[in-house]
């Protein structure tokens, strides 16, 4: 395990608007989930660029921050995975090479510059990595994550493109649906729920991206910020 | 006529447009509660992207406009045009050919 530089974590503001409506986001997860367990959670959207691998890194960033457990961020879109890049991480070890039985979870996530939050990176490219997404195996790399993790976040592929965000939410405790406002297609959200829907998901809300600024000027950023005027 | 052809283009697009763009219609179709709506990250990790797809509607929307100025603009000169000027063309072009063609052979029996 070795600590590296964490871009994400070098320029992040807590009072920026964006990491007021993380903190807000979380609060209003457990505020609906109440007792219920609701980790591990997935991030998930219908297509792709919707913002879901922004999302999973900003949100486990802003739950480790909490001081409530220990975070893992697990980076199963092993497609076209992205988590290590905003974490300034290498990709090689993790869920790839833990799925194939090449390595045991301990010494896997990398560790970060944050104390509470480690990184399941995507491992190693594949040709095929849809094949890895073998129930049996992905219920032992839960199993393995949530004996070490107070809380783990998943970062996946968008429902549409594969199968492997489907079979992921049957052993996740909660799924978020990411949907870039203005931008994604009606039929192609409705047609993402109904993946979900399908296999009886347990689809706890929405996260709407409104980085496009299409939402009423009662959503703009301008609105934030709330410090002691100098 | 830009005005009305601006009104009309963005009244295209917003008829084309499905995209979401309300919150309680993502919470409809969706069927589970909007937990947050994320303003925009103030910052990128990533090295910047070439932004082909702004770079390509442009281009369509700039090529399909001149299209539509040209092709208006040919339908409204053929329109004119036809009733106008072509037939005179024809006729004139039509009496001076047959002048020569009536010309030079007798020009040439002639002497």
């Amino acid at each position: 395990m070795n600590v590296n530089g964490v871009p994400i974590l070098d320029h992040y503001d807590p009072e920026a608007p964006s990491a007021i409506e993380f903190r807000r986001l979380y609060s209003r997860l457990k505020y609906r989930m109440q007792e219920k367990p609701f980790f591990p959670l997935l991030l998930t959207s219908s297509k792709h660029e919707e913002g879901k691998t922004t999302t999973a890194a900003f949100l486990a960033l802003t739950i480790a921050r909490q001081d409530e457990g220990k975070v893992v961020l697990v980076d199963m879109d092993l497609h076209r995975p992205r988590i290590h890049r905003l974490y300034g991480l290498p990709m090689q070890g993790g869920v790839s090479e833990f799925l194939q039985g090449a390595a045991k979870m301990d010494g896997l996530p990398k560790r970060t510059s944050l104390a509470n939050l480690d990184i399941l990176t995507s491992g190693r490219m594949m040709r095929s990595p849809s094949g890895l997404f073998d129930p049996p195996q992905l219920r032992g790399l839960f199993e393995a994550l949530e004996e070490r993790y107070a809380m783990v976040v998943v970062d996946s592929p968008p429902l549409l493109a594969v199968s492997d965000t489907m079979i992921l939410s049957t052993h996740v405790a909660s799924v978020l649906l990411v949907v870039m406002a203005g931008k994604t297609p009606r039929d192609v959200v409705t047609r993402g729920a109904e993946i979900l829907r399908d296999v009886n998901a347990p689809l706890a809300g929405v996260v709407i991206n409104n980085s496009k600024g299409v939402l009423p000027y009662y959503y703009s950023y301008k609105y934030y910020g709330y410090r002691r005027k100098e | 006529l830009g005005v009305a052809l601006g009104a009309a283009a963005m009244m295209i697009g917003e008829y084309f447009d499905t995209s979401v763009k309300d919150v309680h219609d993502a919470e409809e179709i969706v069927g589970a509660p909007i937990l947050g709506t994320i303003p925009f990250i103030e910052y990128r990790f990533e090295p910047k992207k070439r932004r082909r797809g702004y770079g390509t509607g442009w281009l369509v929307g700039v090529v399909g406009a001149a299209l539509v100025v040209a092709l208006a603009g040919f339908l409204f000169y053929r329109s004119r045009g036809g009733e106008a000027v072509e037939p005179p063309e024809e006729g004139r072009n039509g009496t001076a050919e047959t002048a020569a063609e009536d010309g030079s052979p007798s020009g040439e029996v002639a002497p």
